[in-house]
């Protein structure tokens, strides 16, 4: 090493500091800073007031104006109520009147405020020239359609559950002579419709009645997360989850760990692509004796599929099939069999509802759980694999003048297929959507569609008809995807009118008075639920259906729906990227997930990079270890990998996410058949890679060590002894703190375990309603997540007996637990708080004065619960792209970096609530207030409310034998209760 | 001899910075020019309108309401104009109300005098629910904090509209729902 003698030392600074700045000097210059920073701040900023010229008598400025309306999508509609303060919406709310929903929403449709606000939807109807686009003008816009849709036209789009939509689109399709094809990218809507028309002929999705059956089991279906109407399906299914009266039981077998399986009082954990085998095994075991034992179609498919060989096949003992066939024979006309979702999807569309519905009318439950009255889906109107199949074939030929493709993503959804491709042989692509996708950047012509707030539109679903209304006008120069098929066809008039005359046949008068009521209710019911199911299976349906006999080779794969992203058609949503999967708790990423034997086995660990080869797919993916998986099971959730989705609001996130680095696309692995697509049990090859990943885990742990802070009992124990599963700590201690008065109100929140299923709807509610940002992959890596209500996750075993037996975790409890702020009395945050900014009040909540945090986050080390989130990302509020301000919430301060911040309890609710109660003279009540979790929750496991009034729910629910409060032996005396799980083992 | 304007200096510098850090409410006088020379005095004090009137929500929303352009219209629809040359200048006003407001369809970006922090969540109903007592003007009530407007040609800020000053009402007001938790105002 060359000395270099110019070099400055540390020393020669030193002196030169000292002959430069004395203390005098020094602290002159500091008094000159501490003054001139002071002159700084004489004035607050300009701000404006700009009235109304004429204010319309219900837009009240400070008051919000609640609209009733309806998410009308692909996979069903979602009521809604949506909260406006000033002409803007800021918050979804579930519809609670709402028949079959009652007030039911899940956290896709909360995230749906900030695909409004999304900045990088269209502003413009765009041209393409030159390889690039410019903004166009509508009437240009449309004239030029026109003119492009010549010779042979196709509309491509997923299924639509909007009449009027419907019936436009037919004027169209008459007036270009066009063919339709409808298509559906998880399968699990197309794979019951078809399946039900092989047996029942009647291409009908029926109306599940969940809260109506005692046992439920489920055969791959995740009707709790995913599966076709799951916020339905959850109001259901909770509402029968009281052990002290009436408890139903579920048993899920399925191969990947899903939320219904986590949920489940059994699980049965099948090898991956087993699911038609084990179907067949139980048919087998319950046909004896039943009306349907006589029929030689029959016979001869079940007849191979013994419990013997099911064990064989699937890995489920036999003994566990023959009791749960034996269970199921007793619960007759009171039981439900379901079964479907991305990962049913088979070769031969339907096969595994063929035989589920095989043993629903064996158990004689058609009519009694399963209904054909008020159906969810009364039409069948997916195209077939030869349609689809003949689409491609004839797009590749050129052949195809004109594709139109209406709000969807053909190109991303069926990759598998070779649509990519397919597409840029056909001379002109017309895109209706919202924002880019990978589909759109073929098309010469994109015509911009407005968000369901912003259009008119209506649905009908389970007898309702439900009317979508805009409460707000276009954000930009964007047109209702009804009003853009209506200028198409070249009709007269806008879709307004349209909607109105659609609606007037349900309602049976085109007066304005019904109208009116429709607006303000959201819906109105045209047909009564009856007690109609279907009729007898036709006994040939079961002939062609195939499933394998012997045991599957080798990693064997199954695509999955997360319940953030599912089919990812909005996957541009940051709050649904941020939510952490409910299983995984991976975030802004898909994983393959491995069993823990095969992990250890190879020597993986969680956040390894695998490369995982298919027939026509190789892909380098982070893998994460889960348990209840057979060994050479493997998972990936769809969605994933979409390469042209818009950038992703990249602005909001730290750390870099450039295009198409948003996990992979999973449906690459699929296998196309000639009668449809195999999406389980697909033969892959893994290797690790050496790579280093940083992935976006909210949670790391798996269990929680012997803490008791999820607790369980089974129902047995517990009919014996209500606390059996409890712990009581002992208080070290009697703590030297003053309790605190509460004369007032006294606010407490109660979480029943039970009901909860971890469906996430409350994180996302909060999200929304309390200006929380969103931070990105690399943050949560870091472990700076923001959420103030996060959903720990754990897998744990009754006793240590318990799990010695189970090495492989293939059974483990799964338990969820929302944890906030617990509003300790005698709160630890409290007392560290140099600066007085964090204080009980006297209503008992833990208040926190974020402008007198000066950051040094001694509350947050000293919380027990770590609920406490420290704001690192700087000053949120003016990242926020326009028009993405609109959607913060104007009661809750936006935060900024360097300030500790957590759950209020929604404090901006009670203080709304009380000057309310306070104005009209009376006292709050129960019905006046409920948190954003709680109305969050489609299981309406939450409660809120006072307890230091006797007669509330809540106060009754805390003197519960089931509630317990956690962490109580450090004495903090929380005022969050929850109640124990309870598992209706058989 | 030298060390007198030292010391000199020193004390002013003290003084200067007590008076920066110490010293009055910059707000307290603020009184811009507004895009509309509407006076107060006129409608509130000469012709005793009452304050809800115009601010109409001022008793059951967080914010009082600032009036539409059509508020104006219904007294201005009659109230043209005045005879007399000492009207003059308040026809001027009435023409500016009407050619570049009204007929327009534009309302007038006012510049907000009582400006609270973004921390702060103030919300209107509660206060004149305490303050405004049965029977009685709505002024008696407002005076408290936005000083007596009706005496004002120009609107200015009279009080200082810290947390001290709001705190000490509220402790006055403790009996009737005066709260002083940190969280009664900043959420």
């Amino acid at each position: 090493m060359v000395k270099n003698k110019k070099l400055v030392t540390n020393k020669t600074i030193l002196n030169k500091l000292e002959n430069s700045i004395n203390r005098k000097k020094f602290l002159t210059a500091m008094g000159i800073t501490a003054g001139s920073a002071s002159l700084n701040c004489v004035r607050a900023p300009i701000e404006k007031i700009v009235p109304y010229v004429v204010r319309p008598p219900h837009v009240q400025p400070g008051i919000p104006t609640y609209y009733a309306s309806s998410r009308v999508q692909s996979e069903g509609i979602n009521p809604v109520l949506v909260k406006t303060r000033d002409g803007k919406p800021i918050k979804i709310e579930g519809l609670d009147d709402h028949p079959f929903s009652k007030g039911a929403v899940m956290g896709d449709t909360y995230a749906t405020i900030w695909d409004l606000y999304d900045a990088d939807r269209f502003k413009t109807p765009l041209k393409k020239g030159g390889g690039t686009y410019t903004a166009a003008k509508w009437d240009d816009a449309i004239t030029q359609a026109k003119s492009l849709l010549t010779g042979n036209v196709r509309v491509i789009s997923r299924t639509s559950y909007s009449p009027s939509e419907s019936s436009v689109l037919k004027k169209f399709l008459n007036r270009y002579n066009a063919k339709h094809i409808v298509y559906d990218p998880i399968g699990a809507q197309q794979e019951l419709a078809t399946g039900n028309e092989k047996s029942y002929g009647k291409g009908l999705i029926p109306r599940y009645a969940f809260d109506k059956a005692d046992l439920i089991v489920s055969i791959e279906a995740d009707f709790l997360g995913t599966w076709i109407r799951p916020d339905v399906f959850t109001k259901q299914f909770s509402s029968r989850r009281n052990p002290d009266k009436n408890m139903n039981r579920l048993v899920v077998a399925e191969s990947i760990m899903s939320l219904t399986g986590a949920n489940a009082d059994t699980r049965l954990a099948i090898a991956a692509g087993t699911h038609v085998t084990f179907a067949l095994g139980l048919a087998k075991e319950l046909l004896p004796g039943s009306m349907l034992s006589g029929s030689t179609d029959i016979n001869k498919v079940v007849s191979a599929y013994t419990p013997d060989v099911v064990e064989k096949v699937t890995g489920v003992p036999a003994s566990n099939l023959q009791s749960l066939a034996a269970e199921l024979k007793a619960a007759k006309g009171r039981s439900m069999v379901v079964g479907g979702g991305a990962t049913s999807r088979d070769s031969s569309v339907g096969a595994l509802q063929v035989v589920i519905n095989l043993i629903n009318d064996i158990l004689d439950n058609n009519g009694k759980t399963i209904f054909t009255s008020a159906a969810i889906k009364e039409t069948n109107d997916f195209s077939s694999q030869e349609e689809l199949m003949a689409l491609i074939a004839e797009m590749k030929a050129g052949q195809v003048d004109a594709l139109v493709v209406n709000r969807a993503n053909p190109v991303y959804d069926l990759s598998m297929a070779g649509f990519g491709d397919a597409v840029k042989k056909v001379k002109n692509v017309i895109f209706i959507g919202e924002k880019h996708n990978d589909t759109s950047i073929a098309a010469n012509l994109i015509l911009s569609s407005s968000h369901y707030l912003e259009s008119w539109s209506d649905g009908e679903t389970m007898g309702v008809y439900s009317v979508c209304q805009p409460v707000i006008r276009n954000l930009f120069d964007t047109k209702s995807p009804g009003d853009i098929l209506l200028a198409l066809a070249g009709e007269e008039g806008d879709f307004h009118s349209f909607v109105k005359q659609a609606a007037s046949k349900y309602l049976g008068s085109t007066g304005a008075k019904a109208w009116d009521k429709l607006l303000a209710d959201g819906y109105f019911v045209y047909q009564k639920e009856a007690n109609q199911g279907f009729s007898r299976i036709n006994p040939s349906s079961i002939s062609s259906v195939k499933a394998p006999s012997a045991a599957l080779k080798g990693y064997r794969l199954n695509l999955i729906t997360s319940v953030g992203i599912m089919d990812g058609v909005n996957g541009n949503n940051a709050y649904r990227q941020e939510m952490p999967d409910p299983i995984t708790k991976v975030t802004w990423d898909n994983v393959l997930m491995v069993s823990p034997v095969l992990a250890k086995e190879q020597g993986w660990k969680t956040g390894d990079i695998i490369e995982l080869k298919g027939q026509n797919a190789k892909v380098e993916v982070p893998l994460v270890i889960q348990p209840g998986l057979r060994k050479e099971s493997m998972g990936l959730a769809m969605g994933y990998g979409q390469y042209n989705m818009s950038n992703f609001s990249e602005h909001l996130v730290k750390g870099s996410l450039k295009k198409g680095e948003l996990g992979v696309n999973a449906g690459l692995f699929a296998q196309v058949a000639a009668t449809g697509y195999l999406y389980s049990g697909i033969s892959v090859t893994a290797t690790k890679v050496d790579k280093e990943y940083r992935l976006g885990e909210a949670q790391k742990e798996l269990s929680q060590h012997n803490r008791y802070l999820a607790r369980v009992a089974d129902l047995k124990d517990y009919k014996k002894d209500p606390k059996s599963g409890h712990f009581e700590h002992k208080l070290e201690g009697k703590g030297m703190y003053v309790r605190h008065p509460h004369t007032g109100n006294r606010w407490l929140l109660n979480i029943d375990l039970n009901k909860c299923t971890g469906c996430s709807g409350c994180v996302v509610s909060c999200y929304s309603e309390n200006n929380i940002p969103t931070v990105g992959r690399e943050e949560i890596w870091r472990g700076r997540e923001m959420s103030w209500i996060r959903l720990d996750r754990y897998y744990d075993y009754s006793s240590e007996k318990e799990k010695e037996k189970d090495v492989n975790m293939l059974e483990p409890n799964v338990h969820f637990q929302p944890l906030t702020c617990q509003h300790c009395e005698q709160a630890p945050c409290e007392n560290v708080c140099p600066v007085a900014a964090t204080q009980h009040s006297s209503d008992g909540l833990n208040e926190m004065a974020y402008n007198r945090c000066i950051g040094t986050r001694y509350c947050a080390n000293n919380c027990p619960y770590k609920v406490r989130r420290f704001n690192w990302f700087e000053n949120w509020g003016k990242k926020l792209k326009d028009p993405q301000q609109y959607a913060l919430n104007p009661d809750v301060t936006v935060r900024s970096r360097g300030v500790i911040e957590k759950c209020s309890f929604c404090i901006q609710r009670i203080a709304e609530k009380r000057q309310e109660a306070r104005v009209e003279n009376r006292k709050i009540s129960e019905e006046d207030l409920r948190t954003a979790c709680q109305q969050g929750c489609p299981a309406d496991a939450i409660t809120f409310g006072d307890v230091n009034d006797a007669k509330t729910k809540v106060s009754q629910l805390e003197k519960d034998a089931r509630s317990y409060k956690i962490i109580q032996e450090v004495n903090t005396m929380p005022m969050v209760t929850f109640m124990s799980k309870v598992k209706n083992k058989a | 001899m030298k060390k007198a304007p030292k010391i000199i200096i020193t004390v002013l510098v003290v003084l200067g910075l007590g008076w920066l850090f110490f010293g009055p409410a910059k707000q307290i006088g603020y009184a811009p020019d507004q895009p509309f020379a509407y006076s107060h005095l006129t409608h509130a004090g000469k012709y005793q309108i009452d304050c809800q009137y115009c601010h109409s929500t001022v008793s059951y929303s967080k914010s009082a309401g600032i009036p539409g352009v059509n508020v104006c219209m219904n007294c201005h629809r009659a109230v043209l104009g005045l005879s007399g040359t000492a009207k003059k200048d308040a026809n001027k006003r009435i023409m500016d109300l009407y050619s570049n407001y009204w007929e327009k369809k534009k309302a007038p970006e006012w510049v907000r005098i009582h400006n609270m922090p973004d921390h702060v969540r103030f919300s209107h109903a509660p206060h004149i629910k305490a303050l405004l007592k049965p029977g009685q003007e709505s002024k008696t009530a407002c005076i408290r904090c936005h000083g007596d407007v009706a005496q004002m040609e120009v609107v200015s800020q009279v009080e200082s509209l810290n947390m001290g000053f709001c705190l000490n009402c509220h402790r006055e007001y403790e009996k009737d729902g005066g709260r002083t938790n940190c969280g009664a105002c900043h959420h």
